[in-house]
């Protein structure tokens, strides 16, 4: 099973050594998932990280490694109703290499989307480990 | 693999889920040409705490419903 995860994703794991996020980063090799990412993603995650503090800096350069970049997608070629916005490249990138996009960002995602978008779930990490038991 | 006959009949043993997969990467490789991603989100500290509060609560929840071992 291969997981994208939201740069919402990647921030809280890098924050918190005791979230769920930081448990699917922790225990995807060992369930033999791969774990993506884009170069947008490591991006956002790049500018926003700082203010988490000097921890959450030190633990994303222990965590990005573990992450697989895979190439950008900036458009789709299917119908969409997913309004235009900045998020769309995590959505169409993830839909195009992983099985399930893996986010905390409620209000962008699943708030627009449900869970699903065509063959890509679309779940937090709790709802992930409830549903997949990692 | 590297003639297109190999890897057409390669592409054509997939299951179905991958070859629509493999047919939208092929479509966004031909469209993404020239496209050009938008800046990074910038998201507030609030939002980012809000996210980490409730993935903290969430490993609770699932270690409370015996899904995940305690620590």
């Amino acid at each position: 099973m291969t997981l994208f995860l939201d740069s919402s994703v990647t921030l809280a794991a890098c924050a918190s050594t005791t979230g769920a996020s930081r448990h699917i980063i922790n225990s995807a090799s060992a369930a033999g998932r791969e774990l993506l990412t884009s170069e947008y993603s490591i991006q956002e995650v790049r500018a926003n990280v700082p203010r988490l503090g000097t921890s959450a800096i030190e633990s994303c350069e222990r965590i990005l490694p573990k992450l697989a970049i895979v190439p950008d997608v900036v458009s789709f070629p299917w119908v969409t109703v997913f309004p235009p916005a900045k998020d769309r490249p995590i959505l169409f990138t993830a839909a195009c290499y992983a099985d399930v996009l893996v986010t905390l960002d409620r209000k962008d995602f699943q708030g627009l989307l449900g869970t699903r978008f065509y063959m890509l779930q679309i779940l937090t990490p709790e709802q992930f480990v409830r549903l997949f038991r990692t | 693999m590297t003639t297109m006959l190999e890897i057409q009949t390669s592409a054509l043993k997939l299951p179905a889920s991958d070859r629509q997969r493999l047919l939208l990467l092929l479509a966004e490789s031909l469209r993404q040409e020239g496209q050009k991603l938008p800046p990074p989100r910038r998201f507030s500290l609030e939002e980012m705490q809000g996210w980490i509060e409730e993935d903290d609560a969430s490993m609770k929840r699932l270690r409370e419903d015996g899904l995940l071992d305690n620590p």
